[in-house]
């Protein structure tokens, strides 16, 4: 198996950069709007579900 | 949480290494090449519950566990090909004001820090209020 196979595939990448360009995340109500990227496989849950958590977190 | 709430709430989980943890940049990568294997979660899981055990060797081995591939596996490792990536998700964190882990977002209402369930459920209900039908 090489290296490439082991990345994400190309359309699920195409797709992450479509998609961080329609998610967007308010900081607060009066910020101006953040853009969150928007990575499939760091996602649990339906894709039009009403409420996204989002979660910062360091693993250490 | 997640199915507590059946289907309205997703979780978007995203890396803020803390500069001051020395081994955390290279567990988020770690997680990222489990995730190329389609393994994010449970490795991810496994992360949570190894603190802070986060060496080579160590990532490597719960790779082995989880029967990722472990050539690929150490090959993603040693190349930082996720290090950019991780490095993204911190640099976007920051943007959004985050200092200190864990931060929580819920539609744009923050929360920091270890927070009791009540919080959340009381973050989501008012989201999901607020949210068009």
């Amino acid at each position: 198996m090489n290296s490439g196979s082991l990345r994400s595939p190309w359309c699920v990448r195409v797709y992450t950069i479509v998609a961080a360009s329609i998610l967007a995340c308010t900081f607060n109500a009066t910020a101006a709007p953040v853009r969150i990227a928007f990575e499939p496989m760091m996602i649990k849950g339906p894709m039009n579900a009403p409420v996204t958590l989002v979660e910062f977190s360091d693993y250490q | 949480m997640l199915d507590e709430y059946d289907g309205r709430v997703r979780l978007v989980f995203r890396d803020f290494p803390l500069p001051s943890h020395d081994l955390a940049v290279a567990a988020h990568e770690a997680a990222r090449c489990a995730g190329a294997q389609q393994r994010y979660w449970p490795y991810h899981d496994r992360l949570f519950g190894e603190q802070p055990r986060f060496q080579r060797d160590d990532l490597i081995r719960y790779a082995r566990d989880l029967g990722l591939d472990r050539e690929g596996f150490t090959r993603c490792l040693d190349s930082h090909a996720e290090q950019a990536a991780v490095l993204a998700s911190r640099e976007e964190g920051r943007a959004l004001g985050v200092t200190s882990t864990p931060t929580f977002m819920v539609n744009g209402s923050t929360l920091v820090g270890a927070q009791p369930v009540e919080a959340f459920r009381q973050a989501i209900n008012e989201a999901l209020r607020k949210a068009p039908r």
